[in-house]
């Protein structure tokens, strides 16, 4: 609360805000060895002419291949589309007129297949984006495709804007791919670098710190740790040889050794492909550079993800993937929840470990394959598919396939440990489960009671088959290997710092216990770990931790304490230290801050009576009977900041440009201050009498509306003349009007009789037929504006997810006096308070809900807020007890002040 | 064998074992077509991989090609080809023009059903009342009534009777349905050929459906077409049973494969001059001709590719 801000808006274009030296001076180390290193190479790519160019060691040789690629017309596609363009804008100053022109006329004359997954996508709409922004002229005969530039860019920029949509709100298809990372990062890096438009700049600049944050989050000393959407079986199974590698050391400096000299084994891929990477000005803000690699306290990180597009043989386009991962400084475990999720080269889950050697990795999987499989993702005839694939992906059909999604597979992890399920029905291909464990980890046993152990380095390993297996022996690895159709592993992993040595993690497990059940077509499994949680989970059926039901739901798009984000949001939170950065995508904004950012708000509260009451046993300052608007000053004293007699029902405040206004909502009409509380000015006349509630517009300050106990009003001159706006409703009795957050026409107004809707500005209302009378309260979702929740005098509360069609009741809330609702400003909790309730939280939506806080001194809570940007920080107004606040999500409460006060609003308003 | 032909055969070739992207030299994918019975076939699009399913010309020749990239467009007989859609519309597998009214074209897509009225300035998708995921194989616009419209789903048959503006069922839910034909002279009488299930007939525009699988071995059916000079002259082509022909409208069936060594096949043609003549294009296995009614076949052109579709012009081209 008391830290110094340091706060940073980043509006419109960007100006990278974190250029510590010493990072960046890396930095700059590393991109210029790269340059140096592909400029020496001789590789025949669009990056090794590229860094030839920019290093000018060998132009002509550059030039010579890079004409000789603008007319090879063997290429073609996205690939190329983008390379081309790439190549093209950072060379251009360096190349011949010729082969400009004749660069331009490969967007003329070469086939430009858009392909048909989301990576071909994002590679072809950037490179047809920047290639219709360098040459904007050109006319339908100077396209491949007939369209003129103009269409093009409109085209590739609604698509990318569509993508830039789904990959922030339910998560990308081709998730978590060390393959394919890079083929998101060098488009997204272009288009930071050349796009002149500075919307789709700044989309482009937040886009590469949620790519890299997403990434850095799961590296694990330059390992892409845990379940991929998809991989290739050689980087599977030799993790630090896979394409991200190169990345994670341009940026984040791990692995130490050069990515182009790999001790590892020979990766597939040169690397290359991060010489765009090294040419460009975006910089990884620090922050994510710590997140990727400051392991020194364990973490958990649970995301949504989505399925790539099926087109058919489901009932939904983009299920959603679920993901855990269970991050130490010597390991990391982690997991797709299980099923098909991506086609033919899914990695469902590993546990991979810091190492010096090799094959760092331990995982299994059912290497299943079918025509149906890949028909739900691909529209060629189902049969047929699975021979098609096995033409270009030749280990799809390979029963030794070291990637694959089952649907006879299904996993569940808590911390460091996973259970994890097969049940294969019986004609399936192929019939047997493979485990995959490296040779040459420092010890691997058998104990007498099942138990496989492993050591490698600090981390210990314990793997328990439920079924019969066999050992399949290679050069590198050894294929545990199970023909049981109904088989599962339970495997945890323990770390040296918590065991001190690898003979007390045998001792461990020479004693510890699976139980499991198979009962016809499914099979249950218990265990407890060594931490004494228990883990039970049925295949097909519930996943249980200590008895409690594992939903799904609850995972959230990010949750890990590096990541945060609410699936649906378009915000994703990013704290490292005292350090936040939040890329807020419907605003198209990064806000960086430094420190406790609560201070940018101040409390209000209005007053609606106040009780005598002895308040010196707790230190408070006694208001003396005053009512009015309350204000937190700095030192936590409560200020009134108008007449200490104004009943005051509800506040609200409108910023637009350079005015300010805050207003009352009292027993004698609407008050307004302009000056910050220095002077007030009652807006209503006689016919508008105890002001319950008041709404400012958010766009337009001349607008404002109020309820009544005589009807809803409305301004539309900035308070000068006022509108009874009630056709439509029965019942004048109006407790509160709130404005939609997204159509500002839209208003919702808590009746005696119903909930009422508005969709133009109060003129004519509908009753929204919640099937309850006396509506308290009201809120919306601060983020999908379809989810409302309103509370009643005597029945709970009623919660629509559509916008107010249809309504069902909240479960468990108390059935009585509904004052308060609020939500958290990412949309993630919703508080419910009311008469003799206590406090109560919901995170689903107001569905069902749990008791946070209930104190035998309070009788009913007439308001609650929570911080804007602080989902910890809650405050409730209580009837004649004051305020009470929590700094810690409702664990603990302590009393704010006030002391006596019926408090009937309360709201954090932005510093004035 | 075939006089000189008037008509103009349309070939679409999805992809080849022998394709190298872009080779110029041996174009074996995309669109070709023959204005001499086979004999030859000229390339005219793309060079290189776009993924072409379908071809078919309008009433007023223009050339139109559901394809990876969307529906493609040429008004100048082939020498250009524009892409008309947008990124909403991917994965084409069909291409339908109105009979009467040129700049009204259906295309059956992996994502459903989309429609331009105006020559492919602007599409619009119509997947009303279609399943959930509307992943549309097949489609046709019945002749004698064009407002009336089928497409073939993964969850059987749906009519719409204004234009795809709305869907409604139309019967063999559960069926992965491959194709739809309609009988060239009893606009009730309907096709349909299965994922699973061989072949349904109706007579009654889609109400009721009798299957038809008398002598019909291989039971996932690619393609259906009619002999438009003997309509009780129907042949099916099947995954792994090659070609199967009725000549009794389909009550019996027999297999027709002499000669045939590819026996995926894809799309099937009978040529209107000369219906002896029959085109059939398999799966990797190039096309195939026949000149007596499927008696025998002999290879013709596209070794190693898969011809995905067949149609004919036998009108002007443009």
């Amino acid at each position: 609360m008391k830290k110094i801000i340091f706060l940073l808006f980043i509006l419109g274009m960007s100006i990278n805000t974190n250029h510590t030296i010493g990072a960046q001076t890396i930095f700059e180390e590393r991109a210029g060895l790269t340059l140096q290193s592909a400029a020496a190479d001789d590789e025949f790519n669009l990056y090794v002419v590229t860094a030839k160019l920019v290093q000018g060691t060998d132009k002509e040789t550059a030039l010579r291949d890079f004409r000789k690629l603008t007319n090879d017309q063997l290429l073609g596609g996205m690939f190329f589309a983008y390379q081309m363009i790439g190549a093209y804008l950072y060379t251009r100053d360096l190349l011949p007129g010729d082969l400009k022109e004749e660069i331009r006329q490969a967007y003329r004359d070469r086939t430009m297949y858009r392909g048909d997954t989301e990576n071909h996508w994002v590679m072809y709409y950037t490179g047809i984006y920047l290639a219709a922004q360098t040459w904007p002229d050109l006319d339908e005969k100077e396209w491949f495709n007939g369209k003129s530039s103009s269409a093009n860019l409109i085209e590739a920029e609604g698509w990318l804007r569509e993508w830039f949509r789904i990959t922030t709100t339910i998560g990308q298809g081709e998730f978590d791919s060390p393959t394919y990372l890079m083929t998101f990062l060098n488009p997204m890096l272009l288009l930071y670098e050349f796009a002149d438009d500075p919307h789709m700049k700044q989309t482009a600049n937040m886009m590469l710190d949620f790519l890299f944050a997403d990434y850095a989050v799961k590296n694990l000393r330059g390992n892409y740790g845990g379940g991929h959407s998809r991989d290739y079986p050689q980087d599977i199974i030799n993790p630090l040889t896979a394409p991200d590698v190169p990345w994670s050391w341009l940026y984040f400096s791990e692995p130490d050794f050069l990515p182009w000299d790999n001790p590892m084994g020979e990766p597939r891929h040169s690397g290359w492909n991060i010489v765009f990477a090294a040419l460009s000005s975006y910089r990884v803000p620090d922050i994510i550079v710590s997140i990727a690699t400051d392991r020194g306290t364990p973490y958990v990180l649970t995301e949504t993800k989505r399925t790539r597009n099926i087109i058919r043989f489901a009932e939904e386009r983009n299920l959603p993937v679920y993901k855990y991962t269970y991050m130490t400084e010597d390991y990391v475990l982690g997991s797709l929840h299980g099923g098909i999720l991506q086609p033919i080269q899914q990695h469902t889950w590993d546990v991979t470990f810091v190492s010096d050697k090799p094959h760092n990795t331990i995982f299994t999987l059912h290497p299943y394959y079918s025509g149906k499989e890949l028909a739900m993702f691909f529209p060629e005839q189902k049969k047929f598919l699975a021979d098609e694939v096995d033409r270009y992906h030749k280990v799809y059909t390979d029963p030794d396939k070291w990637n694959s999604s089952s649907p006879y597979e299904q996993t569940m992890q808590y911390k460091n440990t996973i259970i994890v399920l097969y049940n294969i029905e019986p004609g399936a291909q192929h019939p047997h489960i493979d485990g995959f464990f490296p040779k040459n980890i420092d010890k691997r046993v058998e104990l007498h009671n099942r138990w496989i152990v492993s050591k490698a380095g600090d981390t210990y390993i314990a793997f328990y088959p439920l079924r019969d297996y066999v050992w399949i022996e290679t050069e590198i690895y050894d294929r545990w290997r199970s023909f049981n159709l109904q088989n599962g592993v339970v495997v945890e992993a323990g770390r040296k710092s918590e065991y001190g040595s690898f003979d007390n993690f045998i001792d461990h497990f020479s004693s510890a216990v699976v139980e499991y059940e198979i009962t016809g077509e499914t099979f249950s499994v218990v265990y407890t770990t060594r931490d004494n949680d228990i883990l039970e989970f049925t295949y097909n059926g519930e996943r249980r931790i200590n008895g409690k039901i594992l939903r799904f739901e609850d995972y959230g798009f990010f949750n890990s304490p590096f990541i945060r984000s609410q699936t649906g949001s378009g915000v994703i939170e990013i704290t490292y230290g005292e350090q936040t950065r939040v890329l807020d995508f419907n605003k198209n904004t990064i806000t960086h801050s430094i420190g406790s950012r609560e201070n940018d708000y101040i409390l209000h509260c209005a007053v609606l009576f106040s009780v005598p009451k002895e308040a010196s046993s707790l230190g408070y300052a006694h208001p003396a009977r005053s009512v009015g608007l309350f204000r937190r000053s700095g030192d936590n004293e409560w200020v009134n900041m108008h007449h200490p007699n104004l009943f005051s029902y509800g506040l609200d405040y409108s910023r637009h440009e350079d005015t300010f206004r805050l207003y009352i909502a009292g027993g004698n009409g609407l008050h307004r201050s302009s000056d910050g509380g220095e002077s007030w000015k009652v807006l209503t006349g006689w016919q508008a009498e105890d002001i319950l509630s008041v709404a400012t517009h958010p766009y337009d300050s001349t607008i404002v509306y109020v309820s009544t106990s005589f009807g809803v009003f409305g301004t539309r001159d900035d308070g000068r003349t006022w509108q009874r706006r009630m056709e439509g409703m029965k019942r004048w009795y109006v407790q509160k009007v709130i404005i939609d957050i997204q159509s500002a026409e839209t208003l919702y107004a808590a009746a005696e009789d119903d909930l009422y809707a508005s969709y133009n500005g109060g003129m004519y209302w509908k009753p929204l037929q919640t099937g309850v009378p006396e509506i308290l309260s009201v809120v919306q979702h601060p983020v999908d504006s379809k989810i409302l929740i309103a509370g009643t005098e005597n029945h709970g509360a009623v919660v629509s997810r559509d916008g107010g069609e249809s309504w069902i009741t909240a479960e468990n809330l108390p059935k009585t006096a509904i004052y308060s609702l609020a939500y958290s400003g990412d949309g993630r909790y919703v508080y419910a308070g009311g008469y003799k309730t206590g406090v109560w939280r919901s995170a689903d939506n107001g569905i069902s809900w749990d008791i946070i806080w209930d104190d035998e001194d309070v009788e009913a809570i007439y308001a609650l807020t929570v911080h804007p940007d602080n989902n910890q920080y809650i405050v409730a107004g209580t009837n004649g007890n004051g305020l009470y606040e929590t700094f810690d999500g409702g664990l603990t409460w302590q009393h704010a002040g006030l002391f006596g006060a019926h408090v009937q609003q309360i709201k954090f308003i932005p510093r004035y | 064998m075939a006089a000189a032909q008037t008509e103009t055969i349309y070939m679409s070739v999805l992809s080849s074992q022998k394709h190298q992207w872009g080779n110029i030299e041996n174009p074996v994918i995309g669109i070709f077509r023959s204005g001499d019975a086979g004999l030859t076939w000229e390339h005219i699009g793309w060079q290189g991989y776009i993924r072409t399913f379908y071809t078919e010309t309008g009433p007023d020749g223009t050339i139109w090609a559901g394809c990876g990239n969307g529906v493609l467009r040429s008004g100048d007989n082939g020498k250009s080809l524009t892409i008309t859609t947008g990124w909403q519309v991917t994965e084409a597998l069909k291409v339908r023009v109105h009979p009467y009214r040129p700049e009204i074209v259906y295309a059956a897509t992996a994502y459903g059903v989309f429609k331009t009225v105006d020559n492919g300035k602007t599409w619009r998708e119509m997947n009303n009342g279609l399943p959930a995921l509307p992943f549309t194989s097949d489609l046709f616009i019945d002749r004698y009534d064009p407002s009336k419209v089928f497409a073939a789903t993964e969850d059987g048959i749906y009519v719409s009777h204004d234009g795809a503006g709305t869907w409604n069922r139309a019967g063999l839910k559960g069926n992965g349905i491959r194709t739809i034909v309609q009988h060239p002279n009893a606009a009730s009488d309907l096709y349909v050929g299965t994922e699973e299930n061989g072949i349904y007939i109706s007579k009654d525009g889609g109400l009721t459906w009798n299957q038809i699988n008398d002598g019909l071995e291989h039971l996932t059916v690619y393609s259906i077409v009619i002999d438009a000079s003997n309509p009780d002259i129907v042949y099916a082509g099947t995954h792994g049973g090659g070609v199967y022909r009725s000549i009794n409208g389909g009550s019996t069936w027999q297999q027709v494969i002499d000669g045939l060594t590819n026996l995926d096949v894809h799309a099937l043609l009978v040529l209107p001059s000369d219906p002896n003549v029959v085109f059939a294009g398999t799966l990797n296995g190039g096309l195939f001709i026949s000149y007596n009614g499927g008696g025998n076949w002999i290879f013709n052109s596209q070794e190693g590719g898969q011809v995905w579709g067949l149609s004919v012009n036998t009108g002007k081209a443009k």
